[in-house]
């Protein structure tokens, strides 16, 4: 059990291995409510594996999650869903033939309490209830600069509307934990310091505790609380953001790997 | 939601089908009658086929099978006692005596063939991919291949008939009327969007707490109760049923009405019902042979299956999200100009 009583998400032992490859290994972590982790590292370090893990969309080979105090590994993604935790995509995963309201619907439809019956004979619950939440991605589409495109098809967004579309989606299933992967990728850097003004609106807005992956060093040094740096499948270093700044394996990592990436 | 002024549009639209059905039924001859008819039949397996191939994105070819338990069903309720001991004489006890009125004969085809639904959907559902096609192609040669076989309750390929002719336009345009309803309603609910996020990226929906097997299912069901509705009204309109009229050559059919309308669109259903169901029978006379201005056509035997064919070719080219493509009539936008 975990040992750190305020924990909310509590990851011990978690490894995936893809046929020879180790993608993650023995990854953990313990996170308190209202936190917001950076998760860093190179290309192919396995932070996308994290959070494909955490949402069950693939299974893990070992280790063990533990959502408030419940064992989460090996659950499907949508009871995953259905506990409050819910991500974005770090290749945009909208529903492009569907308008923008009807991709926040979707998502917020999680909580729906109407049934066949009510829906086909148009009973007041169903009524009621599509307005509710029609009002409800309405505020968030709004919170997230989003209103005024509400009935084109999502796919013909301009990109960077897309990424914060994919955002407001996901807060649209009201969650408790949010994973956003590269949020701010493919974004010029004053769309990137917008987007991150955002998510600290959101995370404040609606207490969320956020998982963010995220390469650009900018945004996330200045979200997180507390930062994870993966290689290879490892934690390489773990700590605030200043001191991982200046962690020697950390430069090492990054220089000595990617120097084409910046 | 519809606004007042869009409701009492709906409602006028509504009045005036009603009105133009009555002034056809009344005034209209026995060919063209029928023909509207099966104008109708045609629209509800189109849109029924619509809440699987075009809503939920899982491809299906099972709605000829579907038809086929439907009418069988009916049929077997329809027929009057006497006759169906004298026709088939070898009928289980509890078969030969059943009797039941059309309304109750309609409901139980649907009933039957969303029962085969489910149990073809139940296991092949919950796989991500494309089985649902060969499922429902494999349910079709078990159609045939039983409705051929079992002769002491299907007559075998002589097919039954004498049915009652019990379908009419009240019937069919009813149905027709009340499925497009039903259709609309699902699609502008959670049901519908959950579907459409499930053809957009089944992934994501599910990551989103979509349940893929439910909406899948719900689809697949829903679509096979119309289909074998569509079957009993197609019985009880031409009075035989047979096996070879559920074919593989009435899959592909039905799934060119709805990509030439417009796959995922309940209006494009009803166009490319509508306009396949036309066009063929316009030129129908050249399948027998005809004389246009001194010039004598042979026949033309198969055109029908051609015309199906170079429509599809055409409008894949030109076209390939179809007439209408994803969208819907607006009366919002028809308001406006
Ligand atoms: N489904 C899969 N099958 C096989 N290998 C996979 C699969 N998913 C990920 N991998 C591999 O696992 C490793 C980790 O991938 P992951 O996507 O987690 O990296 P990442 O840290 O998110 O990288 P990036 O910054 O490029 O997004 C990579 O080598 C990748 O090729
Ligand atoms: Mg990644």
């Amino acid at each position: 059990m975990p040992p750190n009583p305020n924990s909310i998400l509590h990851v011990e032992g978690l490894t995936k291995r893809f046929r020879g490859l180790t993608a993650l290994e023995n990854y953990a972590l313990d996170l308190e409510p209202g936190e917001i982790l950076g998760i860093i590292g190179p290309n192919g370090a396995g932070k996308t594996t994290v959070f494909n893990l955490l949402t069950g969309l693939i299974e893990p080979s070992a280790g063990t999650i533990i959502w408030k105090d419940q064992v989460i590994s090996y659950k499907s993604p949508r009871f995953i869903a259905s506990q409050g935790i819910i991500r974005t995509f770090q290749n945009i995963r909208l529903f492009n033939d569907l308008t923008v309201l009807d991709n926040v619907m979707i998502a917020a439809q999680i909580h729906k309490r109407y049934g066949l019956v009510a829906t086909l004979l148009s009973l007041p619950s169903f009524v009621q209830e599509e307005r509710r939440l029609e009002s409800w991605c309405m505020e968030l589409l709004d919170l997230m600069g989003l209103a005024q495109y509400r009935s084109r098809p999502a796919g013909s967004l301009p990109y960077g509307e897309q990424r914060k579309l994919e955002i407001a989606r996901a807060l649209a299933a009201r969650p408790e934990l949010l994973l956003l992967d590269e949020p701010a990728a493919g974004m010029n850097p004053s769309e990137s310091w917008g987007l991150m003004e955002l998510i600290r609106k959101i995370h404040d807005t609606f207490n969320l505790t956020v998982l963010l992956i995220e390469h650009d060093m900018r945004v996330v040094m200045n979200l997180s609380n507390r930062l994870q740096v993966l290689s290879y499948g490892k934690i390489i270093a773990e700590g605030q953001p200043q001191e991982i700044q200046t962690h020697p394996q950390v430069i090492e990592a990054y220089l000595g790997r990617s120097a084409a990436y910046v | 939601m519809l606004n007042r002024r869009e409701k009492t549009c709906t409602l006028v639209a509504l009045a005036l089908v009603i009105g133009l059905l009555a002034l056809a039924n009344s005034f209209l001859n026995q060919y063209y009658l029928r023909l509207i008819n099966v104008m109708g039949i045609n629209i509800i397996l189109v849109v029924s086929l619509n809440f699987t191939n075009g809503l939920t994105g899982v491809f299906s070819l099972g709605h000829p099978g579907f038809m086929a338990v439907g009418a069988y069903t009916a049929a077997l309720l329809t027929i009057p006692l006497r006759q169906k001991a004298f026709i088939l004489p070898d009928l289980p006890a509890w078969l030969a005596q059943a009797h039941a009125s059309f309304p109750v004969a309609l409901l139980a085809a649907g009933t039957v063939a969303a029962i085969c639904a489910f149990l073809i959907g139940y296991p092949v559902l919950r796989l991500r991919g494309h089985y649902l096609a060969l499922a429902t192609l494999g349910f079709l040669v078990i159609v045939q291949v039983v409705v051929t076989n079992v002769s002491q309750i299907t007559r075998g390929a002589r097919g039954i008939n004498g049915l009652p002719p019990e379908t009419n336009i009240w019937w069919v345009y009813g149905i027709t009327i009340a499925l497009i309803y039903l259709s609309w309603r699902l699609v502008h609910s959670a049901y519908g969007r959950g579907m459409m996020a499930i053809r957009g990226d089944d992934l994501a929906a599910e990551a989103l707490g979509v349940n893929l097997v439910k909406h899948r299912m719900l689809a697949f069901t829903l679509g096979a109760f119309f289909a074998g509705v569509g079957g009993a009204l197609w019985g009880h309109l031409i009075t035989v049923v047979s096996p070879n009229a559920f074919s593989f050559a009435q899959a592909f059919i039905l799934v060119v009405m709805s990509v030439i309308g417009g796959m995922g669109s309940i209006t494009g259903s009803i166009i490319g019902a509508v306009v396949m169901t036309l066009i063929p029978e316009a030129l129908r006379g050249l399948e027998v042979g005809t004389t246009i201005a001194g010039f004598h056509i042979p026949p033309l035997y198969g055109l029908s299956q051609v015309i199906y064919s170079v429509a599809l070719i055409i409008v894949l080219a030109v076209r390939p999200q179809g007439i209408v493509g994803l969208r819907e009539f607006s009366m919002r936008r028809w308001l406006k100009n």
